[in-house]
């Protein structure tokens, strides 16, 4: 007999496109993977993806308006962890711009905002974006073995 | 939930060189009037160093680390320094990612932060 490896599904959601909802969808998120039982940093890192990719299909997917939704799915397996946050703004790619540098935003030749995909995937092991007509999904992944990404706990300076 | 900002600024002045704005709440786009306001209150008696006080930061997200840059090109315009003190392990990490510690010095906590500026002025 073998195990299924399939990520199940543990919850799922729709939320109005208002800003604020990114921080309630990561607060649902995070108590749907208690099960889990993630460190402080990866839970930390989860929330920060995920209100992220919230707050990036509420204002370039569905461009702020309300009545579209955003949608959560959260499974998990005995491998990863998958959040997938899709949008209703279909119809064009989700565009990546120069990757965020923080001399080139001091001298004025980037803008100072653009770190919201770089923060996704700086806080989970994958990531994944498809476009639709009808919308876009970002795929968040944390692998459960954690000792396998390196991206668990902070080896930050003092 | 309305879009509105849900941070509380303080400034304080421990000398004539040296302000602090404590910061409570969330960091995003929407607490830049705030932010500025502060700082323009930290920097005018003549503060040299602005120091952040991260210590009640519950949440700062893209827009936010968006909005210290912003800061930070306003303080190397007016030939300030920015410090920060208070983050937590999760946004000391952020901070590093974006090399934001780079540019503006992070220390645990107050003390830690203005005994590098009493040390600093020394060096000088």
């Amino acid at each position: 007999m073998s195990l299924d490896r399939t990520p199940q599904m543990m919850c799922e959601f729709g939320l109005r496109s208002q800003h604020g909802m990114e921080r309630l969808a990561a607060a649902l998120v995070l108590e749907a993977v208690v099960p889990l039982q993630l460190s402080t940093s990866r839970q930390e890192q989860l929330r920060s993806a995920v209100a992220e990719a919230v707050m990036n299909g509420i204002e370039h997917g569905n461009r702020c308006r309300a009545e579209l939704p955003v949608f959560v799915q959260v499974l998990s397996g005995p491998e990863m962890l998958v959040v997938r946050v899709t949008d209703r703004g279909g119809g064009s790619p989700i565009v990546e711009g120069d990757e965020p540098d923080l001399a080139e935003k001091l001298a004025g030749r980037q803008s100072p905002r653009g770190w919201g995909l770089f923060l996704m995937r700086s806080m989970v092991d994958d990531l994944h974006i498809t476009a639709t007509e009808e919308g876009h999904t970002v795929e968040l992944v944390l692998y459960l073995n954690q000792a396998s990404t390196g991206k668990d706990g902070y080896h930050g300076s003092t | 939930m309305a879009a509105h900002s849900d941070v509380s600024l303080k400034v304080r002045n421990t000398d004539s060189q040296t302000s602090i704005i404590d910061i409570k709440g969330e960091v995003s786009a929407f607490a830049e009037d705030e932010l500025m306001m502060a700082y323009s209150e930290a920097s005018q008696n003549g503060a040299q160093v602005i120091v952040l006080n991260f210590t009640d930061l519950d949440y700062m997200n893209s827009s936010g680390i968006g909005l210290l840059v912003t800061l930070l090109i306003r303080a190397n315009r007016q030939g300030h320094q920015l410090l920060a003190y208070g983050l937590s392990p999760h946004y000391r990490r952020v901070f590093e990612l974006t090399r934001l510690n780079e540019a503006i010095r992070v220390y645990d906590d107050e003390i830690a932060a203005l005994a590098a500026i009493v040390e600093a002025d020394r060096a000088d």
